[in-house]
């Protein structure tokens, strides 16, 4: 029997629920993992990847199902059309909490660094703008997603302020450099995060208000 | 429609059907007693002209005349017919006699034989049916008979003028029957409404319905057994709702979160600790989905395996909710009876994060004990052995040694004391003496304890308190604080840094409004998040730097013995700067 419409878009911001769901947890694994020089939860945030993968394919196929089968009014069409828009970001996040995996099973090889920089700061920012961007969406909630597009600044200056330190380590300690490298990429992967989250954001402002911030940051930029 | 209408149009029909028959009945007897009363009159009149002609027999020229007396005053056609029948005067007649003979007609026959004859035939005038009424004259004379004639439309207009007076009389009664019956209906209905007004009311759960039930009737008794559902409806509402006000303040009250998901994954129920996990506020959940609310994989898998298996899940969630607490997590299915499929289940999670650090302390307890135990014991041993071995004449050898065997010992000793100590204070087995005492002095002595130890580390120590100053206190017990203190601050301190013990007098605007007392050093400091966890027992800021091992539980015993003077103590320090170790002691130690 087909569903109905309304029960149509839950099932969708079910998937949409499970895939954050997986997400979140992948940043807080990887980051673990990378702290705890944990090979078997690097390889678990790697393999659980494909689920979220699979979460994606699911909920795209979804909204495809349903755009094509009902003639939608304006606002339901925006939340489709969000949907379709975050579910990408949300993939390529969980691909990053992946190459953070990747990176601490590299690290595994070599000996152990202490962190010389604050990495675990950065992952719990990214992934509570996960968290609060997700929140925003299942309640609807432009100012929560504003709150999240000014959590990224921090971020963005905690990865500069990374950056610089590495690189002190680095010219003092050239046998470092290796290792090093590796934790500014991490660095750098949860600056993406949050900027992916950053646009999931204004995807949301967008759904409920109708109003498209990122012209308004283009402007603000000028 | 209404009870009443009812009763008024069963009653109208009624009256109807009883009007229509008396009606028909009515209308035959009427026309007959009319008609008969009619033609009685006529009879009687005719009789007493007939008397007249009897006792004064007119002569032939009176005849016209006469004839039309008599019309006038029977009011009727009137004709004298003499003995052969023939008519000699006629009212009718103008201009002269028409001779008619009557004889066969039967009126005339029937006077004849009988004396009175009547008959119903056309008119003679052509329109419509006359009545006749023939009477003999018996006296001698001309005149044989005398024939009265009237239109039978005269007799019928007067039975139909006292019809149609009986009928509006009977009309009018059955009007003023209906009315009153329509208001006794109404009278009688009334009260049926006020109770099934009531009824409706209770039956949409508005039980603030009362009607009196005074009397012995039928309706009384139907308000009686009304009002007796109301008062059971009553009770069994309050009972209910006293139950379920109980049961909801204790699932509000509970410290775990306590979600109630049905078999399609809708919320049904989540308490306050809940609601405080998953941030959510007053918000409703009412019905919603339980992925709008819960995205966790782990947990949303064991509600999912919960659902299906209509089994008890359990596991553990440390990365539930953004303050990083770790949950045990239950999901029992609700026990709708066994072997169907689950209605829903129970989520409860029970925040462990206190249990878990508390457990984690006590394993770090006895794994720290046992090594900070082994460590000189394995150096006593490998002295003892070696000693054993050797040449025990060599006496510089062996007071090397024994000197590691002393050092070793001297630190399992303090560790020993130290346990003893933090057990004799937390079982509350510890009383002081307090006595006023200098705190210079006591700073000075403390320092001077530990200086060989740090010698070599070339701390500049220094007192700065106004002298004397005061304090009432446990000698040997705040003597320990000041120790442990500075040690800790000796240790953690770079070559050349500085240590410092410094008091004043609070004014009363701030901390406790007693004396306060400052250990500063230069050291490393601690971080944000050790601050509090510093006075743990065996905490260690760096776990990794086993260069500087003490017991582990120095910080943990000034804390208790500051405590017991009835003093508190923080720690304020900045990250490579060093640490500012704060006692506040109350005004009564002044």
């Amino acid at each position: 029997m087909e569903r109905s419409f309304e029960t149509q878009l839950e099932d969708l911001s079910t998937l949409i629920q499970r895939m954050g769901g997986h997400v979140e947890q992948a940043i807080g694994h990887a980051v673990q993992s990378l702290v705890d020089r944990d090979a078997d939860l690097a390889r678990e945030v790697i393999q659980q990847d494909k689920q979220i993968d699979q979460l994606e394919l699911d909920a795209d196929a979804h909204v495809l199902h349903v755009l094509a089968r009902y003639q939608l009014a304006a606002r339901d069409l925006r939340f489709l059309t969000t949907a379709m828009k975050i579910l990408p970001d949300l993939e390529r996040i969980g691909d990053q909490a992946v190459n953070v995996a990747e990176r601490a099973l590299e690290l595994l090889d070599e000996a152990p660094l202490p962190l010389v920089v604050d990495l675990p700061r950065s992952a719990n920012r990214a992934r509570e703008m996960v968290r609060q961007v997700l929140d925003a969406f299942m309640r609807h909630d432009a100012d929560a997603a504003r709150a999240v597009i000014h959590m990224d600044d921090d971020l963005d200056a905690w990865t500069r302020t990374m950056f610089h330190d590495l690189l002190a380590h680095m010219t003092k300690e050239p046998s470092l450099i290796n290792r090093a490298m590796r934790l500014a990429f991490v660095a750098k992967y949860f600056e993406r995060m949050g900027d992916q989250a950053t646009n999931i954001a204004e995807q949301i402002v967008f759904m409920v208000e109708g109003t498209v911030l990122k012209h308004a940051r283009i402007h603000e930029d000028d | 429609m209404k009870l009443r209408h009812r009763l008024l149009m069963a009653l109208a029909g009624v009256g109807v059907l009883v009007g229509a028959a008396s009606a028909i009945g009515l209308v035959a007897l009427v026309r007959d007693a009319v008609r008969t009363a009619y033609v009685e009159d006529l009879r009687s009149r005719t009789l007493r002209v007939v008397r007249q002609l009897e006792l004064k027999p007119p002569g032939e020229d009176q005849l016209t005349g006469m004839v039309e007396q008599l019309s006038a005053a029977l009011d009727a056609r009137v004709s004298l017919l003499d003995r052969e029948a023939r008519v000699v005067a006629d009212s009718a007649a103008e201009g002269g006699l028409v001779p008619t003979v009557a004889g066969n007609a039967p009126d005339v026959r029937q006077a004849r034989s009988r004396g009175w004859g009547t008959s119903r035939g056309p008119c003679e005038s052509g329109n419509g049916a006359c009545f006749r009424l023939t009477r003999r004259v018996d006296a001698p004379g001309a005149i044989g008979f005398v024939r009265v004639g009237v239109p039978v439309e005269r007799i019928e207009s007067a039975s139909r003028r006292h019809l149609a007076a009986m009928v509006s009389v009977v009309v009018g009664a059955l009007f003023l029957l209906g009315a009153l019956s329509y208001l006794g209906f109404r009278l009688l209905s009334k009260p049926i409404e006020r109770v099934s007004a009531c009824a409706e009311r209770l039956g949409s759960g508005d039980l603030d319905c009362v009607i009196p039930y005074d009397g012995d009737d039928e309706l009384a008794r139907l308000r009686r057994a009304l009002m007796h559902v109301r008062a059971f409806m009553v009770d069994r509402i309050e009972e209910l709702e006293g139950s379920r006000a109980l049961l909801d303040s204790v699932i509000a009250s509970m410290q775990e979160g306590v979600l109630v998901v049905d078999a399609s994954r809708r919320m049904r129920l989540a308490n306050g600790s809940f609601r405080e996990i998953f941030g959510l506020g007053g918000a409703s959940i009412d019905s919603r989905a339980v992925t709008d609310i819960v995205r966790h994989p782990d947990l949303l898998s064991m509600i999912d395996e919960g659902l299906a298996s209509g089994e008890a899940q359990h596991g553990r969630i440390t990365d539930l909710d953004r303050r990083g607490r770790t949950f045990e997590i239950e999901v029992a299915p609700l026990a709708e009876g066994r072997h169907q499929p689950t209605e829903g289940v129970v989520i409860t999670m029970f925040d462990v994060t206190r249990i878990d650090r508390l457990e984690k302390t006590r394993r770090d307890f006895v794994a720290n004990v046992s090594h900070e135990l082994r460590t000189p014991l394995t150096s006593v041993k490998a002295a003892a052995a070696t000693l054993l071995g050797s040449d025990l004449d060599d006496p510089v050898m062996a007071r090397r040694f024994l000197e590691t065997i002393n050092r070793h010992s001297e630190r399992m000793a303090e560790l020993v004391s130290d346990l003893a100590d933090l057990s004799l204070i937390e079982t509350g087995g510890l009383k002081l003496s307090p006595e006023p005492l200098d705190a210079a002095t006591l700073a000075r002595d403390a320092m001077r304890q530990l200086e060989p130890r740090y010698a070599s580390k070339q701390l500049h120590c220094e007192v700065d308190m106004p002298e004397p100053f005061t304090i009432r206190v446990d000698r040997r017990r705040f003597e320990q604080v000041l120790v442990n203190l500075l040690d800790n601050g000796m240790k953690f301190n770079r070559d050349g840094g500085t240590i410092a013990v410094r008091g004043h007098h609070g004014d009363g605007s701030t901390g406790l409004g007693g004396p306060v007392i400052v250990v500063e050093d230069t050291g490393r400091g601690v971080p944000e998040d050790s601050l509090e966890k510093i006075f743990e027992r065996f905490h260690r800021v760096d776990p990794g730097a086993a260069a500087e091992r003490g017991t582990g539980l120095g910080l943990s015993i000034v804390r208790h013995l500051v405590n017991l003077h009835g003093g508190r103590i923080h720690v304020e320090s900045e990250l490579g700067q060093g640490s500012r170790f704060v006692i506040e002691l109350p005004a009564s130690v002044a």
